[in-house]
């Protein structure tokens, strides 16, 4: 008897806990200006006046600063790149965005070799969408055990990582925060190139890992688009010539044509960025996939005037 | 089947609450089978292989004992050769295969395509304990074969330890175990402290060192160092913990199975960390490689133990794992040893001063989390680069990691701290004290315990390091 009072206590002071924290944590989520959260937060924010979204990886967080876009183009845009993000990711984003913000009237979406691997997206459902419920139709990847725990909500706080506990922190402590040098979702990368990476990047025979539901999820991107009457467009970032994936993966090109392919048949444009001058040049880089905050403001000049000069006034 | 994992809790609360329900005479059936359901739950059909040495085991050592002292030897090789031989083509065939190839211009040997089966070094070492015990007198011949299936197979040490020895385990199995709420309280607490440490710390530090690893020209010398850190306290977080839950699963059935670690990050010479550390095997290979060679080579003197503890450290290099960065772990512990033992390095007189004490604490964490390099390195080379870069490169803690955020860094650091606090202050007071002792600690206890695990653990089904042995 002492022994079921015993383990019957700790579960349930546990329980409470974890009631508890999980409480703190989404209500703390909701608050966050910084990272994943903070972008999810800025997405859904009320009165968003944000007509240009920018989507993709690390090659839009880090790449495209709305700072220029916007002086150059009028537009008023707001960077939604996040860290090896896949098109799963990104279709979360644009489809949330779209449900929320009715004044988009241009969607940038970056092109990655494995943009179409969704099984390495980080963004994992339990982790990362705590406000799946505003958003019924969000993609959901996760599974088994995960799924089963995220039911029952107590426990979500088993599910977090330490990004996320620190974000639903950061927004108790610091609501909507934006971090120092961050201008509308754009982190620059201030760091200077790294030459020890680009030398020891070697080429291989690696090919690069494609799904279906992947390829179907652009085209989903497309439709959603469509449906909504919003124009996209898609761009693909420079890569330091030398070392370039292209090099590395041998279907590297096969992908690319598969998704100039697809914007072809559904008349999206597409615009190849990979052979833009920078290119060759190390000092704008600061790993091979990419550019330092110096290159980026050449890309992004470049961006820029691709959309000033034929989708002004959309 | 992982015992960090949903489907481990609903195993154990099933097979413990069956085997204390049934009639004794079943119980040795009942733990067969769920034992056999446990390994299957990995690779089902490596199941055969487990049963192919139970049987020749089985029968050497009817064979053994009944033999005439002449023909005793005979039986004991023919076991030997067979488990070794299981080991020898499932975990040592690629790397003999890949070496050959590597010499050989004219011609290239085909590989062996199929994985490791989970824990075979683990379960074919306790074979052999059986049969060398047997064959030296100091264990009877097991004629039950279900009992002696179990000694091989008994689920909470299957697949990675401890290693136990048949006149510690065996005996058990027969003993009519009644329920104690005193050692089910004990076993509970054990797989509560081993699950913190292998979900809450051993899991999250993986985060960082498998990144580290899985790119190690991307980082600079700081970031390698804490790399070192982590992955030695990694390790022990891994091993020590797997370790508990399965002594603390055993235990809540009022089986007693050896103790395989005993803080060894307190040692203040790598000579007894060794004795702290993955006791079990250690203590395996003092047995039966260890003394055989040094009583052999007696004549030699001080180069008797020098020659046997270089021999022993490279075996247990090359029985963690197949690849020479493994040979070359095992080199290195035991040259660090073999010094402490050319210079008469003793820990009882390091431990007579607070300060020495302290320097020698330091000095063992620091050799093996160094040595630890070459183990957790894809190669020697690759081993060499992280050593180098710790020493030469930039020890400048990049603005923002990718891989581990600063919270991350400085949550793993507190629950290091508080690891290392508990483990030499209260951790095994409370742990084995009964229901009616230290209730309030013991209140604290679990409801902090299971709480960091739910708010603090990481919770990727992460397999355990040595599950690949």
């Amino acid at each position: 008897m002492k022994l079921i009072k015993y383990i019957a206590t700790i579960f349930f002071a546990s329980l409470l806990l974890s009631i508890a924290a999980t409480w703190l944590t989404n209500k703390g989520l909701r608050k966050s200006g910084v990272d994943f959260y903070g972008k999810i937060n800025a997405a859904g924010k009320a009165g968003n006046s944000t007509n240009l979204l920018l989507v993709g990886s690390s090659r839009v967080l880090k790449q495209v600063n709305p700072e220029i876009i916007d002086s150059v183009t009028g537009y008023n845009s707001f960077n939604y790149g996040l860290n090896s993000g896949t098109i799963k990711t990104w279709y979360n984003i644009i489809d949330y965005s779209l449900r929320l913000n009715k004044n988009v009237k241009l969607i940038l979406l970056n092109v990655d070799y494995y943009m179409f691997d969704i099984t390495g997206d980080p963004y994992k459902d339990a982790y990362y969408y705590p406000f799946e419920k505003q958003v019924p139709g969000l993609i959901l990847n996760s599974s088994g055990t995960i799924n089963l725990v995220h039911q029952l909500k107590v426990f979500d706080i088993a599910l977090y990582d330490d990004y996320a506990k620190y974000a639903a922190i950061d927004g108790w402590l610091r609501p909507n925060r934006i971090l120092d040098g961050v201008y509308k979702g754009y982190y620059p990368n201030r760091q200077l190139n790294n030459f020890e990476t680009i030398a020891n990047f070697k080429s291989g025979n690696d090919k690069i890992s494609v799904t279906q539901t992947g390829l179907k999820l652009l085209d989903s991107c497309i439709s959603l688009c469509k449906k909504n009457n919003i124009k996209l467009v898609l761009v693909m970032a420079p890569y330091f010539k030398q070392y370039s994936p292209a090099k590395y993966f041998t279907n590297f090109n096969a992908v690319i044509d598969s998704v100039k392919e697809l914007a072809d048949k559904s008349s999206i444009p597409f615009y190849d960025y990979t052979t833009l001058s920078i290119a060759d040049d190390q000092q704008y880089f600061y790993n091979v996939n990419h550019l330092n905050s110096r290159g980026a403001a050449v890309y992004t000049q470049a961006i820029a005037d691709t959309i000033k000069k034929y989708f002004s006034g959309l | 089947m992982l015992f960090n994992s949903l489907e481990f809790l609903l195993f154990f609360v099933i097979v413990t609450g069956i085997f204390f329900i049934l009639p004794h005479k079943f119980r040795w059936f009942h733990l067969l089978i769920a034992s056999c359901y446990f390994y299957m739950a990995f690779v089902p059909v490596y199941i055969f292989i487990l049963a192919g040495t139970i049987v020749v085991d089985y029968f050497a050592g009817i064979f053994i004992e009944n033999a005439p002292p002449s023909k005793k030897r005979l039986f004991l090789l023919i076991s030997l050769i067979a488990n070794i031989g299981v080991l020898a083509v499932f975990k040592y065939y690629n790397f003999f295969i890949e070496n050959i190839n590597l010499a050989s211009t004219s011609f290239q040997l085909p590989y062996l395509k199929m994985l490791l089966p989970i824990g075979l070094s683990f379960h074919t070492f306790q074979a052999m304990s059986y049969t060398i015990e047997v064959y030296r007198g100091n264990q009877k011949a097991e004629r039950h074969f279900g009992i002696y299936a179990l000694y091989v197979m008994f689920y909470p040490q299957l697949v990675a330890g401890p290693i136990e020895r048949p006149q510690h385990i065996l005996h058990q199995f027969y003993k009519k175990q009644v329920f104690s709420q005193d050692d089910f309280f004990v076993g509970f607490k054990m797989m509560l402290w081993g699950m913190f440490k292998k979900v809450v710390i051993a899991d999250r530090l993986a985060i960082y060192v498998n990144q580290l690893y899985d790119k190690p020209h991307e980082f600079n010398g700081l970031m390698h160092f804490i790399g070192a850190v982590f992955f030695a306290v990694q390790i022990y977080c891994d091993f020590s913990g797997y370790s508990s839950i399965a002594i603390g699963a055993a235990r809540t059935m009022g089986f007693k199975l050896m103790t395989n670690f005993k803080t060894p990050y307190q040692s203040v010479t790598v000579s007894e960390f060794w004795t702290r550390w993955h006791i079990s095997l250690s203590s395996w290979f003092k047995d039966y490689l260890f003394y055989p060679i040094a009583v052999a080579k007696r004549n030699w003197g001080i180069w008797a133990v020098v020659f046997a503890t270089l021999i022993t450290f490279l075996i247990s290099g090359l029985w963690h794992g197949a690849g020479w960065n493994f040979i070359f772990w095992g080199f290195l512990t035991g040259l660090f040893i073999i010094i402490e033992t050319l210079l008469k390095i003793k820990s009882v007189k390091i431990r007579k001063s607070p300060l020495k004490k302290v320097a020698g604490i330091l000095y063992v964490f620091l050799v093996f989390a160094f040595t630890e390099i070459f183990f957790r390195a894809r190669s020697i080379k690759e081993g060499f680069f992280v050593v180098k870069r710790i020493f030469t490169g930039a020890w400048t803690m990049p603005e923002s990691t990718a891989i581990f955020s600063n919270f991350s860094l400085v949550l793993s650091v507190a629950l290091i701290v508080f690891l290392f606090y508990a483990e030499a202050v209260f951790a095994d007071k409370i742990i084995e004290s009964k229901l009616d002792e230290r209730k309030n600690a013991n209140l604290v206890f679990g409801i902090s315990i299971l709480s960091m695990i739910i708010l603090l653990g990481v919770f990727q089904k992460l397999s355990f390091i040595y599950f690949q042995f």
